[in-house]
């Protein structure tokens, strides 16, 4: 009896739609207040044709937002995001093995390359945890051609 | 040995042993369909080890009954009896450091607010939030054991073997945390990132509650306590009444019951044994297919003792 009433309420909860929702309703406060907070890492270029330029465009169009753009170098501006004060950061190479793998989610990689001491990759962050949005970011990056 | 099984348990056994087999394999199925969706869900990793924490129980149960069938050696002259009061002693402890970790890893993801991230993944190019594959795995995990623990648990009652109810009991947490590992996954879906962790904490207080449970209960197995009841730290009821009818019988005298594995034997201390020759059996107050529980009586003289038995 206790398992069929969990798999009633279970079906009851699945049928919410818009699953996976931010639990700080990140893509929620970009769509609403048409601004997305992005960190751009210092020295990375903001020409056109760039794949970050094209990708920051991709998303402030889709959201309906214009990007509000903070400059610095990866780690502060990661710092920012981990605390909820970027929606996004762009710019950053990562090693395989970043640590900071694990305190924020890193999305596909856009750009990789091989070096001496492994490889590298170029890939946008977002804040953990924010499911709705990290999916967002993930889909646009995937149609500028970046892969896992 | 006296430990060797009645003829008419012998297939009950056999299917339990045969059951445990399936038990193993099957749990290593869910464990990896569980291991290939856990992504970084706290829930889905609490019953991922769970699973594999699980295959103790089955595990020691197959090894105890192997071994208590030795023969005695010269090295081991009372035989293999006591197997499965270890083998129960294991699993118990398997099954309190498995709600141990769990509590401490949910309890710390609590405090330092981990939002689990689950994304989406590309399943023949259609993009699938990876929560509901998480959550068809959860319910492949759940199916396994409900079937398994059902099954189970009327064969450990007529066995009396601890070990396999231990192991039943596992088989209900597993489902239990299941279920509650889909509501944490639903709830990061509908954006209560504590849910995971809240969901993972309270399946591990009552993996915890379980295994401490089982733990008292081997614990006064191994220290030559009353036999204790299968399912609760409480004198068994079998051994209350074998008590108060041996108490009958031989007035006056200390009588001391213990468990080895699934029988219990009776100590006697200030009688002196009956002139003729009694099958432990037919001291058995109550039901006679059962009278294989008690498989040892002997009796101690003390100090001025010579009474006999009515």
């Amino acid at each position: 009896m206790k398992v069929r009433t969990s798999f009633v309420l279970l079906a009851c909860l699945t049928g919410c739609g818009n699953i996976p929702r931010d639990p700080e309703s990140t893509l929620d406060h970009i769509r609403r207040g048409h601004v997305m907070r992005v960190g751009w890492v210092a020295g990375v270029a903001h020409n056109r044709a760039g794949h970050w330029h094209r990708l920051v465009t991709r998303l402030a169009k889709a959201t309906g937002s214009r990007p509000s753009i903070e400059h610095d170098a990866l780690e502060p501006l990661l710092l920012m995001l981990e605390a909820g004060e970027l929606d996004v950061v762009v710019g950053g190479r990562f090693a395989e093995d970043t640590p900071w793998k694990t305190r924020v989610t890193l999305g596909p990689a856009l750009r990789t390359w091989t070096t001496a001491s492994g490889s590298l990759s170029e890939r946008a962050v977002a804040r953990n945890g924010e499911n709705a949005w990290i999916i967002f970011t993930q889909r646009e990056a995937k149609a500028l051609g970046a892969s896992e | 040995m006296s430990n060797q099984l009645p003829q008419h348990l012998v297939p009950v056994m056999r299917r339990a042993v045969r059951l445990e087999w399936w038990s193993i394999g099957w749990t290593l199925s869910v464990i990896i369909v569980m291991g290939a969706a856990m992504g970084s869900s706290q829930a889905m990793k609490t019953a991922w080890i769970e699973d594999c924490l699980s295959l103790i129980p089955p595990i020691v149960f197959l090894g105890a009954t192997r071994i208590e069938r030795m023969s005695p050696t010269s090295r081991f002259p009372s035989g293999f009896e006591r197997a499965p009061s270890l083998a129960f002693a294991i699993a118990a402890s398997a099954l309190t450091a498995l709600g141990g970790t769990l509590l401490v890893t949910s309890v710390t993801s609590l405090i330092s607010q981990e939002h689990a991230t689950i994304a989406a993944i590309d399943v023949l190019g259609r993009e699938i939030w990876l929560g509901w594959v998480m959550v068809a795995a959860q319910v492949y995990s759940i199916v396994v054991p409900i079937v398994l623990g059902r099954l189970k648990l009327p064969l450990a009652k007529t066995l009396n073997d601890k070990t396999l109810f231990t192991d039943a009991m596992t088989q209900k947490a597993n489902w239990m945390t299941g279920i509650a590992g889909i509501g944490g996954i639903i709830g990061i879906g509908l954006g209560y990132w504590w849910a995971d962790a809240v969901a993972a904490g309270i399946i591990a207080l009552d993996i915890l509650n379980d295994g401490l449970r089982a733990l008292r209960a081997a614990t006064a197995e191994l220290i030559d306590g009353a036999p204790r009841a299968l399912d609760s730290n409480q004198v068994a009821e079998d051994a209350v009444a074998l008590h108060r009818s041996l108490d009958a019988r031989f007035p006056n005298s200390e009588i001391r019951l213990r468990e080895t594995g699934r029988v219990i034997r009776a100590q006697i201390v200030g009688a002196a044994p009956p002139t003729a020759q009694l099958d432990p059996e037919t001291y058995w107050p109550g039901d006679a297919d059962r009278a294989w529980r008690l498989a040892h009586i002997s009796f101690v003289p003390s100090k001025g003792t010579d009474r006999t038995p009515d």
